[in-house]
C-alpha cells in the first residue's frame, strides 16, 4: 500500500465516527486508530498502526496494542525519531527523589537498560528503561505529571 | 520471657500449606531491602510465589526513597514475586491484593478491623502499621513480574518507634496489647494472598476491589488529597478500573487521582 492510499485512509477515519480501521493487503496489515493528542505511529512486524487525531471516544487501554518503543516510527518529517511510551496509567517522576538530579535530560545519550524515569501507580513503581541505545531528543512529560497508558514520554533518536 | 521468636524458612515451610506462594523462601537476618533482592531474583527467573523475608532491613524503602524503619525482630519485612499473565496497565491493581490480604489476616488473628487507606496503607485506630511498596517490570506490553513489598509493624512497643513517626505510626502490639506470633501472621497473609490471587485469575479484580472498599471507611466521605503541589478536596467517590481514586471535587468535577498522599 503506498503512502497516498494510507493518507486517504487516515483522512477517511479522521472524518468518520469509526475509531479503528484495519486493512489487509498483500500480507501487510495496516491499522488506523484514533488517539487523543499528537499524531503518532507505531509499526510492528507485518503490521502497521497509524494513529489519527481527535478520538470519537476514549481509547480503551486493553484494546490498544502492546507498546513497541523499539520499532521505527516512519513519520514523514522526522522519520528517525522514535517515541518511548508509557506502559501504564500513573504519575511520572524524572528523578528517584524530589531533590535528586533527573535520570536523564534532553541531549543525553543513554545505554540499553538505563533508567529514564519512574512511573508510579498505587505505590507500584515501574522504572522505565531504555530498550536500546539512543539519544534523547525531546522530553514530553514534566516531573510529577499524570500520564495515560501508551502516552508518548520521550522522543528519541536511535544510536 | 522470650525476646525473639525468629522467623526462619524452616518454621514457615513447616506450617505453610500453599501451592504457589512461599514455595521458595529466602529468609535473611539482615538485608538491604527485600524488594531489591526479590527484583534481582525475579530478573534471574525465580519462580512465581517466591518470598523474600528479613529480620532487619538496613535500607527499607518507602515512596520516593523515603525510609521505612524495619528494626530487627519487630515486624514482618517481606516481598513476594508474582508473575501474572496480564497486560502492563493492570500491574497497579495487584497492589490491592497485598493490602486486602494483610487486612484480612490481621482481622482474622487479632479481631481488630484495620482501615485501608488509598492506595494501600493499613491503619489501626488511625495510625499506620503496614506499608506496601511494589515494583514491576514489563516486557512487550505485558507484566514480567510484580514484586509486592510489605512491611508490617508487629511487635513494637511505643518506645521502639522513632520519635519522628511516633505520632503517625503504630504496631499490632501497641493497638491490641498482644504479642502476635509473626510466623503465624506471615503464614496467614500468604494463604490469604494465594486465595485472593486465585480469585483474581478466575473472577478478575472486581471481588478484590469490593473487599478493599469494605475496609475503607473514607469511601463516600469528604477527603483531602495532595498530588505533588496541589491539594484537592472532595468526596472519595469510587475506584476506577485501574484502581485510581475518583474524587468528586467540591466544584462538582470528577478528578482521577493516580498517586498522592492524603493531606
Amino acid at each position: 500500500m503506498n503512502p497516498k492510499e494510507i493518507q486517504k485512509l487516515i483522512e477517511l477515519v479522521e472524518k468518520s465516527s469509526v475509531n479503528e480501521l484495519e486493512v489487509n493487503r498483500w500480507g501487510r496489515k495496516v491499522i488506523i486508530r484514533k488517539q487523543s493528542g499528537n499524531h503518532a505511529m507505531v509499526s510492528i512486524p507485518n503490521e502497521q498502526v497509524f494513529y489519527a487525531s481527535n478520538p470519537a471516544a476514549p481509547v480503551q487501554p486493553a484494546a490498544a496494542p502492546a507498546p513497541q518503543p523499539a520499532a521505527p516510527a516512519p513519520t514523514p518529517a522526522k522519520d528517525y525519531l522514535v517515541e518511548v511510551r508509557s506502559p501504564m496509567v500513573g504519575t511520572l517522576y524524572r528523578a528517584p527523589a524530589p531533590d535528586a538530579a533527573p535520570y536523564v535530560k534532553e541531549g543525553d545519550k543513554v545505554n540499553k537498560g538505563q533508567v529514564l524515569c519512574i512511573i508510579e501507580a498505587m505505590k507500584l513503581m515501574n522504572e522505565i528503561e531504555a530498550e536500546f541505545p539512543f539519544k534523547i531528543v525531546e522530553i514530553l512529560v514534566e516531573n510529577g505529571q499524570p500520564v495515560e497508558y501508551d502516552q508518548p514520554l520521550f522522543k528519541v533518536e536511535k544510536a | 520471657m522470650k525476646q525473639f521468636d525468629l522467623v526462619t524458612d524452616e518454621k514457615i515451610k513447616s506450617q505453610l500449606n500453599t501451592k504457589l506462594i512461599g514455595q521458595e523462601i529466602y529468609a535473611f537476618w539482615k538485608i538491604g531491602s527485600t524488594n531489591t533482592f526479590a527484583r534481582q531474583r525475579a530478573l534471574h527467573d525465580a519462580p512465581e510465589g517466591t518470598v523474600v523475608i528479613a529480620e532487619e532491613q538496613t535500607q527499607g524503602r518507602g515512596r520516593m526513597t523515603r525510609q521505612w524503619e524495619s528494626q530487627f525482630g519487630k515486624g514482618l519485612w517481606f516481598s513476594v514475586i508474582l508473575r501474572p499473565q496480564d497486560v502492563s496497565p493492570k500491574a497497579g491493581l495487584y497492589t490491592f491484593l497485598a493490602g486486602v490480604s494483610v487486612a484480612e489476616a490481621v482481622e482474622q488473628l487479632c479481631g481488630l478491623r484495620p482501615e485501608l487507606k488509598w492506595p494501600n496503607d493499613l491503619l489501626l485506630n488511625g495510625k499506620k502499621f503496614c506499608g506496601i511498596l511494589s515494583e514491576a517490570d514489563f516486557q512487550n506490553g505485558h507484566i514480567r513480574h510484580v514484586i509486592l513489598g510489605i512491611g508490617i509493624n508487629v511487635d513494637h512497643k511505643q518506645e521502639d518507634l522513632p520519635n519522628s513517626i511516633s505520632e503517625s505510626a503504630t504496631s499490632i502490639r501497641i493497638e491490641s496489647n498482644w504479642r502476635l506470633d509473626r510466623v503465624k501472621l506471615l503464614i496467614t497473609v500468604l494463604k490469604r494472598m494465594e486465595k485472593n490471587y486465585e480469585l483474581i485469575q478466575t473472577k478478575g479484580f472486581d471481588p478484590i476491589l469490593k473487599t478493599w472498599k469494605s475496609y475503607c471507611p473514607r469511601l463516600s466521605k469528604q477527603i483531602k488529597v495532595r498530588q505533588e503541589h496541589t491539594i484537592y478536596e472532595g468526596i472519595f467517590q469510587d475506584l476506577d478500573e485501574h484502581g485510581c481514586m475518583l474524587l468528586k471535587t467540591n466544584d462538582g468535577q470528577m478528578r482521577k487521582i493516580v498517586a498522592g498522599d492524603f493531606a
